[in-house]
């Protein structure tokens, strides 16, 4: 059915970004920034509101994919626009439908360069939104280049002062290395399918793990190849650890917004494409190397976990933590076992809005404070409880979020991350508790101290009806998914179970 | 006689700058405003009467076989003509073009678009010959015209040096040829060649006098090292043309001479076959491999715009080789379209580097710092352009640089593609580092640029540049359709 509400929804975004570059050529006027910021907000809610709409239309039983649209683009060379929504992409989707309309609004007062930071995160809903929702791989790679270099711009033009701009080359120079790697994974499938398809819906089921090509004299399966290649594409967009300096220099010079973007919506929709394409393309390859994705996991798992220990900055922080999740998730994805993968996928969806909630609370603090030294922090951030109470119970169900308490978003995907694993690897859940205890620790730890202990700085004061407003979605969210997960659990579990049926 | 209708369009180009220069020196000291729209209303002329004709049903030939007019004629002329439509409105825009020169700039750009129009219209070796050094004579003389500045004087001797390399190696393989065959008339060799073909030997020696000359004339790599000296010594438009011009002529002499000497196009395959066991087209992909990393990574050491903007239309231009490199019809289609599409891009980024460059007095990237936001219609235009250049998304170049590379792979040459892959990251940084540079902040707030607008001239060709970029992407399947049938009636 061409209904053409997920095109309405991927092109809003893109439409909004073009006013508000188009505006930057009219003067500062006050009327004109405020309509700017209106229209701003007024199409990331219109786009997540459509695609709220179509995820509550979906039919859950049904494994294929729904909403599809399909025109062709290049029909010669068998190009075409094809998008649809299934239960693999539900929880991003929903995730990216709420992080962006907050950090737009989060980002209401941002002087100078307002309407280019409004625009650059309109561009990267659209360009996410695009890469989730594709079937074509041609149209995913080409959403997928279109989100690096904003998101690229958003660390590199509204960062610390200091190493910015290197911390932003980082980021294209790692994302374009990953689109190299993605379209080089893309072209070896499009040439080993015979008639050439970039079609997920045509190629999918294994079809290509007996296929294999040449290079330099030498058999390759094209299999094996593509794993390895989007495995390296994910391991540059998503930090996996070692390859995760990119990240920790863009959290060092990231604003706290900046950096949220790519935690909680760059990092989860990746993570999510890598999943599906392994999954459906090259299942017997993605089941023999998930000792590689379990090694991987519990690295991730344990050097975030307790790198957050060491952590004093908020950012920094925040980066960890995404390390730490990302470990979370490859452990439930290598499980292979319906719980765990399903735990994975619904973890996207509840770590990142538990980091979107942490990234805003760095985001107030920022604002409040303008800190760039680890020391001023540190002075600033003391017995905030007295002074600013909303703020404090913000804080402390995104920290219980963030180390699985039960009643939140965090303990469902967590719990269900380690029922899936335990039966295949006992080992991997205990070393998981190992990291989670890290985290546990560390959250508490700086919880108590930005909270409980010392005295407040003067002057400090509460969030206002403005910071409610945005930090609401993400506040009921938290609770609302973790109180009753089940029609996100429904809808993802069937899609989850016809890829692990490919797999077995 | 009607087939010499089909060059109306060249009459018109070689007579108004025959008429441009007779004027100038009879008239030299009255002003040159007017020079501009004749030069101007004479491209427009040509290109309607180009388009009028259209591409014939089935190849023409004209002067005794001498030329041919087809699908390919028909591309390259066309190619030529947008050129010099774009570099002649940029010259008039340009405050680095004196106006005392301007009037030889234009007639100069004219007959040099002629004869790159002509390389994809010749069907005799000594045609052929004479149009690619010509071309090269005019890209020199165009070099060497502000004649003030050392720089100039000096990037026009080393273009010159090349182009004689290039002239020697040229003549060498034409005269080895024709020794061979007996014939300078380029269908006649084909069927000669086919009855008896060249020895491995002969083909070997003749592709590497045809090869150098190719890389000598299109500043490939090994020979780039001009390009830096030429972007500093002339101004932008000069360097615009020839970097452009000089590359998209090697291109139509692989496409006209070398690809039907050493390749057998069977009628029911899409790929062809080299009549050679030596292996010309991957070192052909591997010089355009090479390019592509070379000048990429040259794009991303430069500290001044132009220098950096002309070493990425450089590396775009190794993209287009290693695409030709993979022999087959949907690469050459592509080949062509992607050329096509980088004029558009190449002549868009121009218009910005000369107006950032006339509105601050320097293309030194450190000094466009914050420049985002005094001007930020300019720059997303710039950027755009840029987008387009270096092969980022949403352009057709991405996808015109996937389809190149994944000809190559189809060919079975996986290691040349996936390196390939790999050196386009290099146009995406180069890309990134200017657009941070202009958008970082604290902004400029300069009262000086509050009123400098880009003006008529650099805002047609914006125009010209801006509105192709898109239709060409949107209606790439289209676009693609009309290359294949440029390319059917070749006379491979």
């Amino acid at each position: 059915m061409n209904s053409y509400l997920i095109s309405l929804a991927i092109a809003v975004p893109f439409f909004g970004a073009l006013v508000q570059f188009g505006s930057l050529s009219l003067k500062n006027a006050p009327p004109v920034i405020s309509i700017s910021k209106w229209i701003s907000i007024f199409a990331s809610l219109l786009s997540s509101g459509v695609m709220l709409f179509l995820i509550t239309s979906m039919n859950p039983i049904d494994i294929q994919p729904q909403f599809v649209e399909v025109f062709p683009w290049i029909d010669t060379y068998a190009i075409k626009y094809e998008v649809g929504l299934d239960g693999l992409s539900t929880p991003i989707v929903l995730l990216l439908s709420i992080v962006f309309p907050v950090l737009i609004a989060a980002e209401w007062g941002r002087k100078p360069g307002g309407r280019g930071v409004h625009g650059i995160l309109l561009l990267l809903q659209g360009a996410l939104l695009g890469t989730i929702l594709s079937y074509d791989l041609f149209l995913t790679a080409f959403f997928w280049g279109l989100s690096i270099l904003p998101a690229a711009f958003l660390v590199g033009i509204w960062g610390q002062k200091e190493g910015r701009e290197a911390a932003a080359i980082k980021l294209i120079v790692t994302g374009a290395v990953s689109s190299a790697f993605f379209i080089a994974a893309l072209l070896i499938v499009y040439f080993a399918n015979d008639p050439h398809s970039f079609s997920l819906r045509e190629i999918m089921g294994g079809a290509l793990e007996a296929k294999s090509f040449q290079v330099l004299g030498h058999e390759l399966s094209v299999a094996r190849v593509c794993f390895g290649l989007l495995l390296a594409a994910l391991a540059l967009r998503a930090p996996i650890w070692p390859i995760s300096g990119w990240a920790f220099s863009a959290a060092k010079s990231a604003n706290p917004h900046a950096f949220t973007v790519y935690s909680s919506a760059v990092i989860p929709t990746v993570f999510v494409v890598f999943l599906r394409l392994t999954f459906s393309l090259f299942p017997e390859t993605t089941a023999a190397s998930s000792p590689i994705l379990l090694g991987a996991g519990i690295l991730n798992l344990l050097v975030g976990s307790m790198g957050a220990l060491g952590e004093r900055r908020l950012v920094s922080i925040l980066c960890q933590l995404s390390i730490a999740w990302l470990g979370f998730a490859l452990i439930g994805m290598s499980s292979l076992t319906s719980p765990g993968v399903v735990g994975a996928v619904y973890s996207t969806f509840a770590f990142g809005l538990s980091l979107c909630g942490f990234g805003l609370f760095s985001g107030v603090i920022w604002n409040r404070f303008k800190q760039n030294s680890e020391d001023e922090e540190e002075v600033v951030l003391r017995g905030l409880a007295s002074v600013a109470p909303k703020l404090s119970v913000f804080v402390v169900v995104v920290v219980a979020s963030l180390i699985s308490f039960p009643g939140l978003i965090g303990f469902v995907s967590g719990t269900l991350v380690l029922i899936g694993s335990y039966s295949i690897s006992p080992m991997s859940v205990m070393i998981a508790f190992i990291g989670m205890i890290c985290l546990v620790v560390a959250l508490f730890r700086r919880y108590r101290d930005w909270f409980l202990g010392g005295v407040p700085q003067a002057g400090f004061v509460d969030i206002g009806l403005h910071e409610s407003i945005y930090l609401l979605p993400v506040f009921v969210s938290l609770i609302a998914f973790g109180v009753y997960p089940k029609p996100m659990i429904d809808t993802i579990r069937p899609t989850i179970v016809a890829l692990l049926s490919l797999v077995k | 006689m009607v087939e010499w209708f089909y060059l109306i369009p060249d009459f018109i180009l070689v007579g108004t700058a025959i008429g441009l220069i007779i004027a100038e020196t009879t008239y030299s000291r009255e002003p040159t405003r007017w020079v501009l729209w004749i030069s101007g209303l004479a491209v427009l002329a040509s290109l309607l009467e180009l388009f009028r004709f259209g591409i014939p049903s089935r190849e023409v030939t004209i002067l005794s076989g001498s030329l041919v007019i087809d699908g390919f004629s028909v591309f390259a002329r066309t190619f030529a003509l947008l050129l010099s439509a774009g570099t002649v409105f940029l010259g008039a825009a340009t405050k680095e073009l004196s106006e005392r020169i301007k009037v030889e700039f234009f007639a100069l750009v004219l007959v040099a678009a002629v004869l790159l129009g002509l390389i994809g219209t010749a069907n005799n070796l000594l045609v052929l010959m004479a149009a690619t050094q010509g071309l090269g004579l005019f890209c020199v003389l165009l070099v060497a015209l502000a004649k003030g500045s050392p720089k100039a004087v000096e990037a026009s001797i080393k273009l010159l040096v090349v182009q004689v390399l290039g002239f020697v190696f040229f003549t060498i393989a034409v005269a080895l040829l024709y020794y061979k065959t007996g014939t300078f008339d380029l269908t006649e060799l084909a069927v000669k060649l086919k009855l008896s073909p060249l020895t491995e030997l002969e083909a070997g020696i003749l592709f590497l006098f045809l090869l150098t000359s190719v890389l000598a004339s299109s500043a490939s790599f090994p020979i780039h090292f001009i390009v830096n000296d030429l972007a500093e010594g002339s101004p932008a438009p000069v360097v615009g043309f020839v970097l452009t011009a000089l590359p998209a002529a090697a291109v139509f002499v692989l496409l006209r001479l070398v690809v039907p000497l050493f390749v057998v196009r069977d009628p029911g395959s899409s790929v062809w076959q080299s009549t050679i066991h030596y292996p010309w087209s991957e070192v052909l992909g591997w010089i355009g491999c090479i390019t592509m990393v070379i000048r990429g990574l040259l794009a991303l050491t430069q500290t001044t715009v132009r220098r950096l903007v002309f070493n990425l239309s450089g590396f775009s231009f190794g993209v287009i080789l290693v695409g030709v490199s993979a022999l087959t019809d949907a690469g050459m289609s592509f080949a062509l379209y992607q050329m096509l599409f980088l004029l558009f891009a190449i002549t868009g980024s121009l218009v910005f580097v000369s107006y950032f460059t006339d509105l601050i007095a320097t293309d030194e990237l450190s000094s466009w710092k914050g420049l985002f936001w005094s001007r930020p219609k300019e720059s997303i235009s710039f950027i755009i352009f840029l987008l387009a250049l270096c092969g980022a998304p949403p352009f057709f170049t991405f996808m015109g640089q996937v389809f190149l590379l994944g000809q190559v792979f189809a060919t079975g040459r996986s290691f040349l593609a996936v390196i390939s892959v790999f050196a386009t990251f290099l146009g995406w940084v180069c890309l990134g580092r200017i657009a941070l540079t202009m958008a970082s902040l604290p902004e400029i707030k300069a009262k000086q640029y509050e009123h400098s607008s880009i003006g008529v001239p650099r805002g047609v060709v914006l125009g010209l540049a801006m509105v192709p970029l898109f239709v060409l992407t949107f209606f790439a399947e289209r676009g693609l359709y009309w290359m294949s049938e440029a390319i059917r009636f070749v006379l491979w």
